[in-house]
């Protein structure tokens, strides 16, 4: 007996010692679950668009749910890099240039953690870490190939590519020389936690070849589909193009995205109502939308405007039953402080597409991350990319088309989105969520939910919740305050005078002629 | 007792007449705001930038514009690359004051008052010149109390603080009153010769037309001014110079409408989205009645320049190619015609402010006074009053001219028949000006839309003063009908 109590005490007391055991170690892992990543960029590079790509990479690690903390090597101070990295990416935009800070290269040396060089001048220390020899190429256009697609890299003064790969390196595409010896050389290398990309671009072959290499490298492979997502959408577009878009889409049995800007005023207009009616044909037809941020015009550092700007889009959208579930933006919001905060992180779905119109209101550089970042890449950029059904991308891609702008733009969009299988939010079981102050809409397969409450999309009645918080205004009311009255007795007044003057003016006149007679 | 004031009138007369009294009146108490430190002026709202770089001259430190008057400003020391910016007579009085402050200043730093001396002085002529067109010959008791008047409605501070700032309309107040007086003093014989005055009056004028994009259309009203001209006696065969002079009008309107219109599309855009669609209804049905994408009713009250955030770039290509090579003016010409009540409810709005001279979104103070946007009281008293019991509506506009304009019918009448020219040049000066203030509220309307309206219609205000000032001294002359100076009359006249 004594021993069966003895027993049990000691069974309910291993649980125990297994139950906390597994809870610390649980603790561990999340505590070594680093997602922040250090990318330092040796110069901007404007001139060569090196500021585009390094929004094309920042894009790429948010989509793989890495935080980015991007500064330029003049800003680097020693200690900056510390083991709460989960990697370093060292980003040679200029040649010319390369890494000149000594502190930089003396932790980056010393840090342990993922290495990854991008560009020419490459460092001794790293060629050796990746247990390769380093040699340059001179004077040459390359063709970039893998997974049967190839694309033709610009002509280039130097690049410096690894040979003497060691055993258990990967290479992610290859580079073949165009000179009759035709030599092959990899592209994307791994060895270990150490990579190197010779060249990075923002478009075409080489930016998906540098996706995947570096998803391998950092472990946050994936295999996506594309969604489909029709951007430059905004209430003055063409709705009627909308419509045709959407009902092909829908008769296609191809579910897609598209990406708008709203308005926060004049929503008691004919024609809002007439774009949100539309807007709701495509969650009808399998839809599913993204609100895109509004241009930063002033550069005020008017933070609160921002969260008002969004709710006002969202409550004026939903009145009429349209439900955004996530936001679309130009890279740059997630680099500021302001504008990621009062605008982004609302959203737990994110598209983040190409940079346009940069207005930064307080850059930080110190990007976050959603449960899903869509990387936007635009389908014109894809022209050299073999596609095929069995196209899926490894990390969640976004392939932008702009809304058509004619009868044959748009045919040529109906061929050419027939050549992925896209992404389906319903069936992948999709679940977003965006909340501003007062409510939050969600999206969860394929059903809308104003703060938890199904909301039923078929009709266009409006939904309770939110019609109370919106008042229509008219505009000119104030102006057109009516005087009249005054002013009528004004009038009188003046037209009385006007006759005693004539009247006056009649008998001065004929005293002249008295006076000359 | 009554000895020594007969002597003392009879000498004051003698030494100062109405019109040095009125100059001398105005320099105290304009001179007083502008030049006494702590200086008065406007401050920035933005429309400084185009004066300022086409003449290479910048701004020191960054901050907000609008809320002080800033005093100091920096000049380009190397090639100014603004500098084919558009042509605009303003700069004539800019690079006066710049020489002026390269000589006496600094060659590095402009200082505003510079700006503000070159149009005193050339407003205290134009006072000087206004006086004596409005009460020659007369020295009575009345001419000095019409000096007094011209003085407190010319001298209004409103207009005194355009003197120290970059805005163009000191060069619209002076070219005008110029031009105004000439007329009057042609009309009157006060000079034995009169090309001097017929060239100061082609001159000013010619400097009014070119001194802003929308005063192209001024041309017009300033040809049927110079109609007047045509009635001088013995004058016949110059007639041909007074044409010439008017086809100068008409072609300097022309070339500031067709080398200022770097500021168009904002114009366009904003005259569409601050014009068209300002409707107390919901515009969207009709500017789809006149075949302009429904969607674009949304940009309602939209600025060109957003303040903050924007769903729609105005700068964009959408906007280009979809709105603004459609809503040219046959459009809106062709929109309002369908839509006469909301272009009536403009148009009143227009109306509305249009004797408040003082602009009120902009401060009047330095910075060292602590005053944001503070508004200046000091001798504001006529455009206060103005601005409370004028009525404000396009009716009693149309209603005032029509009595102006048969008033001095009457005089053309008599003076035609008695083949005097003063009352034929005042009528057509009256029709010229009366033009001005009914066509620019509509004008402004149809390009410009009512956003930053009482820059807009500044020519109206300007006019009407100078129709009542004229309406005035001719009361008091007892002149309005009968333009013969009557001897009897004549208490001190030489």
């Amino acid at each position: 007996m004594q021993n069966r109590v003895i027993k049990v005490l000691f069974l309910v007391f291993l649980s125990m010692i297994i139950v906390f055991g597994f809870n610390t170690s649980q603790k561990v892992n999340a505590a070594e679950n680093k997602d922040q990543v250090m990318l330092v960029y040796d110069s901007e590079n404007t001139t060569d668009k090196g500021n585009k790509k390094i929004d094309a990479l920042q894009r790429v690690l948010t989509s793989m749910n890495l935080k980015v903390r991007t500064l330029s090597q003049s800003k680097y101070k020693s200690g900056m890099l510390t083991k709460k990295y989960l990697g370093i990416i060292s980003m040679v935009n200029w040649d010319q240039v390369g890494f000149v800070n000594k502190s930089f290269i003396k932790d980056r040396n010393n840090f342990s953690g993922i290495k990854l060089h991008i560009g020419n001048n490459i460092s001794k220390d790293e060629v050796s870490s990746l247990g390769a020899k380093s040699s340059k190429l001179y004077q040459q256009q390359l063709t970039l190939k893998n997974k049967g697609s190839s694309q033709i890299l610009p002509f280039s003064e130097t690049i410096t590519v690894l040979t003497d790969l060691p055993d258990g390196s990967q290479t992610i595409g290859v580079l073949n020389t165009q000179q009759p010896d035709l030599k092959t050389y990899g592209y994307g290398i791994i060895n270990g936690k150490n990579g190197y990309l010779p060249y990075f671009d923002s478009t075409g072959l080489s930016y998906l070849t540098a996706v995947e290499m570096i998803s391998k490298l950092f472990a946050k492979q994936g295999s996506f589909l594309p969604m489909l997502t029709i951007t430059g959408v905004s209430p003055i577009s063409d709705l009627k193009m909308l419509d045709k878009v959407s009902e092909f889409c829908y008769k296609n049995k191809i579910p897609f995205a598209i990406s708008t800007t709203s308005v926060a005023d004049n929503t008691g207009m004919k024609a809002f109502t007439r774009f949100t009616s539309e807007l709701r044909n495509i969650e009808n037809r399998g839809g599913i939308i993204f609100i895109k941020s509004p241009e930063v015009a002033g550069s005020g550092n008017n933070s609160s405007e921002l969260r008002q700007v969004l709710t006002s889009y969202i409550v004026s959208l939903a009145k009429d039953k349209v439900y955004p579930v996530g936001i679309s933006t130009d890279g740059f919001w997630n680099q500021d402080k302001i504008l990621r905060k009062n605008f982004l992180m609302s959203a737990d779905h994110w598209i983040l597409l190409p940079n346009s119109n940069v207005t930064y209101l307080k850059q930080d550089n110190r990007s976050q991350i959603a449960d899903m970042s869509y990387l936007g890449i635009k389908a014109s950029s894809l022209k050299d990319v073999k596609k095929s059904a069995k196209t899926k991308f490894t990390t969640p891609t976004a392939i932008l088309f702009p809304l058509p702008g004619s009868n044959v733009e748009l045919a040529s969009f109906k061929e050419e989105i027939n050549k992925f299988v896209w992404f389906n939010p319903k069936k992948a079981g999709m679940t977003t969520a965006i909340s501003t102050g007062t409510s939050t809409v969600s999206f969860k397969n394929g059903d809308y939910f104003v703060n938890g409450k199904k909301e039923n999309i078929d009709t266009a009645n409006s939904s309770s919740v939110f019609n109370k918080t919106i008042k229509k205004k008219a505009v000119l009311k104030n102006y057109f305050n009516v005087q009249g009255n005054v002013l009528m007795i004004l009038f009188a007044v003046i037209t009385i005078i006007l006759i005693i003057f004539i009247l006056l003016g009649r008998r001065i006149y004929w005293n002249g002629f008295n006076k000359r007679k | 007792m009554k000895k020594i004031v007969k002597v003392l009138k009879e000498n004051f007369s003698k030494y100062i007449s109405p019109a040095l009294f009125a100059m001398i009146l105005a320099a105290v108490i304009s001179g007083i705001l502008l030049f006494v430190p702590p200086i008065h002026g406007y401050a920035d709202n933005g429309d400084f930038y185009q004066a300022m770089t086409t003449n290479g001259i910048y701004r020191l430190g960054h901050g907000s514009i609008s809320n002080y008057v800033i005093t100091k400003f920096g000049i380009y020391q190397y090639f100014n690359g603004n500098g084919i910016n558009g042509f605009s007579s303003q700069s004539i009085f800019i690079q006066i004051a710049l020489l002026l402050n390269k000589i006496f200043y600094s060659s590095k730093f402009f200082d505003i008052r510079f700006l503000g001396i070159v149009y005193y002085a050339f407003y205290l002529g134009a006072i000087y010149m206004l006086t004596k067109a409005l009460v020659y010959p007369y020295k009575a008791l009345k001419s000095y109390a019409i000096a007094l008047v011209v003085v407190v409605m010319f001298t209004d501070s409103s207009f005194m603080l355009y003197f120290n700032s970059f805005f163009v309309q000191p060069v619209m107040i002076i070219s005008l009153i110029y031009g105004f007086s000439s007329i009057l003093l042609l009309g009157r014989q006060v000079y034995k010769k009169n090309w001097p005055l017929i060239t100061l009056f082609f001159v000013s004028v010619m400097i009014l037309i070119t001194s802003e994009a929308q005063n192209a259309l001024l041309a017009l009203s300033f040809s049927i001014v110079a109609i007047g001209l045509m009635f001088l006696p013995h004058f016949k065969t110059r007639r041909f110079a007074v044409a010439l002079g008017m086809l100068a009008l008409i072609c300097s309107g022309v070339f500031t409408y067709t080398t200022m219109n770097n500021e168009r599309e904002v114009d366009r855009y904003q005259s569409f989205t601050h014009g068209v669609l300002m409707d107390a209804g919901d515009p969207t049905r009709k500017i789809k009645k006149e075949g302009v994408n429904e969607q674009f009713a949304l940009l309602q009250s939209q600025d060109y320049y957003p303040q903050t955030y924007t769903a729609v770039e105005p700068q964009g290509k959408m906007i280009k190619t979809h709105l603004l090579s459609n809503d040219g003016i046959i459009w809106k010409l062709k929109y309002f015609s369908h839509n006469t009540k909301q272009f009536g409810q403009l148009i009143n709005f227009a109306s509305q402010g249009i004797m408040f001279t003082q602009v009120r979104s902009v401060g009047n103070y330095v910075p060292s006074s602590n005053k944001p946007k503070g508004q200046v009281r000091y001798f504001t008293i006529y455009s206060q009053l103005m601005g409370d019991l004028f009525p404000s509506k396009y009716a009693f506009l149309v209603l005032l001219i029509v009595g102006l304009v048969s008033c001095y019918g009457v005089g053309l009448y008599l003076d035609y028949k008695s083949k005097q020219s003063l009352g034929v040049m005042r009528f057509f000066l009256v029709l010229g000006l009366s033009t001005i203030v009914l066509f620019v509220p509509v004008n402004t309307i149809l390009n410009y839309g009512v956003i930053n309206i009482s820059a807009h219609i500044f020519m109206v205000p300007l006019s009407l003063d100078l129709m009542f000032i004229l309406f005035i001294s001719d009361a008091l002359h007892d002149r309005l009908w009968n333009t013969e100076v009557k001897e009897g009359s004549l208490d001190h006249a030489k």
